[in-house]
């Protein structure tokens, strides 16, 4: 045998028992009698709550591992769409969910929570006392991206309340001309404000919660137009873990830790 | 066989550079191939929002290289004649937003230029405010790049015979001259190459700036960030905006690749 057979060899035992490994471990976490790790895609407003529900749920299923992962609603979805592996996918509004029900359990999907959108104000936005102030001069406002949920649904709001009594007819327009940045997820439109880099920016009601920043609610808005949908992938592996987390989260104990973290308690159990 | 080689003829290091290579190009490769059979691909290249951040991001990157140079040559090389502590410690600040998180570097930004920052007064009281600017991309691609720039231009400055500038004043030509006619020419092949690097750094700065200058369409959102933004709503217009930031950046690096040999040849004239 050369030394150049040897060689190769070698690489190829590496290569074999590399793979070898990776194939026990895949087997070993199929087993049902091992611990699970549930994995879950959630919409970045849920961080806080979802975290505190992922901790108890654990604590009450010591079997059972759940991992989060945060992001924008339709960046998580694209993720899915791509094949990112998951178990569960929280969307911040039911569009995304509706858009890949091909790749979900259907009779999974049920909403966990509701919200609405606020204006938050900044400690050095002392100038805004009303929404109508919102459209002053230099007034500096951030909101989320229209294709991101709080995003779409600040603008809709917006627009209606062109259409009401109080508020200028150009009231939305002359808003989004203060807009000096457009952020991808609403955490960061509260981050600027927080910063007092913003005087002001569209975030939901959740958001508000320990940051002890004033805020103006915005009328018109129906319990449920804002909806936290969530669904089992069919892929999981983990189909009935996954359905206990997903109903621990609607039941009572679960809503605590929603309306706790400033939601809203679910309504309309699906879309 | 007197050489180690495999039987392809080629030396261990040849089939691990094969094997980066394909590690590197093949997702560029894949990119590419989703981009173009995406039906929407020419009307994403043509589309206001490309054009507007792709000319966004060329404008800024090269004024934020001019300061760079324009900056870091003498910069590089004062440091590059100086040995002890003190010029260590300053070598190593000046790395220090190598290893920072781009968002990390635009918070720490904020903190100092922001409206709540250290010299948010005293720049208000002059009239300027940086967050939300062209202004503001600009500084956050000049901190995060520079560094690659005086580090390639110091090491140039340093690879010249100190003997070569001090014949040059022995003729009588003035240390100003010297600088140009000797040791520019001689470091200039770091030089370009700390440019590249420089700029490709600053071309796809994305964290510090949607931190530091946010994202709106026409002021402050580069390639990248319109990248980010594309991806919440069409991952076909994503791949479109990344195939054209890909081939602007490649077509830059072989440019100043090719002036970093032509440079070289008269410099080595002059020894």
């Amino acid at each position: 045998m050369t030394a150049n057979a040897r060689h190769i060899r070698y690489l190829l035992m590496l290569a074999v028992s590399a793979l070898a490994a990776v194939a026990t471990t895949a087997c070993a976490s199929d087993r049902p009698e091992d611990n699970v790790t549930l994995r879950v895609f959630a919409a970045s407003s849920l961080t806080d709550a979802l975290t505190e529900a992922a901790g108890t749920f654990e604590a009450e299923n010591e079997d059972v591992h759940v991992e989060t992962h945060f992001a924008g609603s339709s960046r998580l979805r694209a993720q899915l769409e791509e094949g990112a592996e998951a178990d569960i996918f929280i969307s911040a509004e039911p569009r995304h969910v509706d858009a890949i029900t091909h790749l979900l359990v259907e009779s999974s999907i049920t909403s966990v929570a509701t919200n609405e959108i606020v204006v938050v104000l900044s400690d050095s936005g002392q100038k805004i006392q009303s929404l109508q102030d919102l459209v002053e001069p230099d007034v500096t406002i951030v909101i989320a991206l229209p294709d991101v949920p709080a995003g779409r649904y600040a603008r809709t709001l917006l627009s209606d309340m062109a259409q009401q009594q109080d508020f200028q007819a150009d009231f939305d327009q002359a808003v989004l001309a203060n807009v000096v940045s457009e952020e991808t997820n609403v955490r960061a439109v509260l981050a600027k404000v927080q910063l007092g880099e913003a005087d002001a920016g569209f975030v939901y009601r959740s958001d508000l919660r320990d940051t002890g920043l004033r805020s103006l609610t915005i009328p018109g808005q129906n319990p449920g137009d804002i909806a936290y949908v969530a669904a089992v992938l069919s892929d999981s592996p983990h189909q009935d873990p996954a359905q206990a987390f997903l109903d621990f989260l609607v039941s009572d104990a679960g809503q605590e830790i929603f309306t706790f973290h400033g939601f809203l308690v679910a309504v309309a159990a699906t879309p | 066989m007197n050489r180690r080689t495999f039987p392809v003829g080629l030396p261990p290091g040849g089939i691990i550079t094969l094997v980066y290579i394909a590690f590197i190009a093949l997702p560029l490769i894949a990119l590419f191939i989703r981009a173009v059979s995406s039906y929407s691909l020419w009307d994403s290249l043509t589309s206001d929002i490309t054009l507007t951040a792709l000319r966004l991001s060329l404008i800024t990157s090269l004024i934020s290289m001019i300061i760079v140079v324009g900056a870091g040559i003498p910069i590089a090389r004062y440091l590059s004649r100086r040995s002890g502590p003190l010029s260590r410690v300053i070598d190593v600040l000046i790395d220090v937003p190598l290893v920072l998180p781009p968002v990390v570097a635009g918070l720490a930004m904020l903190m100092a230029f922001g409206r709540m920052g250290i010299l948010g007064d005293a720049l208000d009281a002059a009239g300027i405010r940086l967050p939300f600017t062209t202004a503001a991309v600009i500084l956050a691609q000049i901190f995060v790049s520079a560094p690659f720039f005086i580090r390639a231009a110091k090491l140039g400055f340093q690879a010249v015979p100190s003997e070569l500038e001090e014949i040059s004043q022995t003729l009588g030509i003035s240390p100003w001259r010297t600088f140009w006619r000797v040791t520019l020419p001689l470091a200039w092949p770091s030089i370009v190459g700390g440019l590249a690097l420089s700029w490709a750094r600053a071309i796809s700065e994305f964290g510090a700036t949607i931190m530091f200058a946010g994202n709106l369409t026409g002021r402050t959102q580069t390639m990248p960030l319109a990248i980010l933004s594309a991806m919440e709503s069409d991952v076909g217009a994503a791949l479109a905006l990344a195939v054209i930031l890909v081939a602007a950046s490649v077509i830059v690096l072989f440019v100043l690749a090719l002036a970093a040999t032509r440079a070289a040849v008269p410099a080595g004239r002059l020894e």
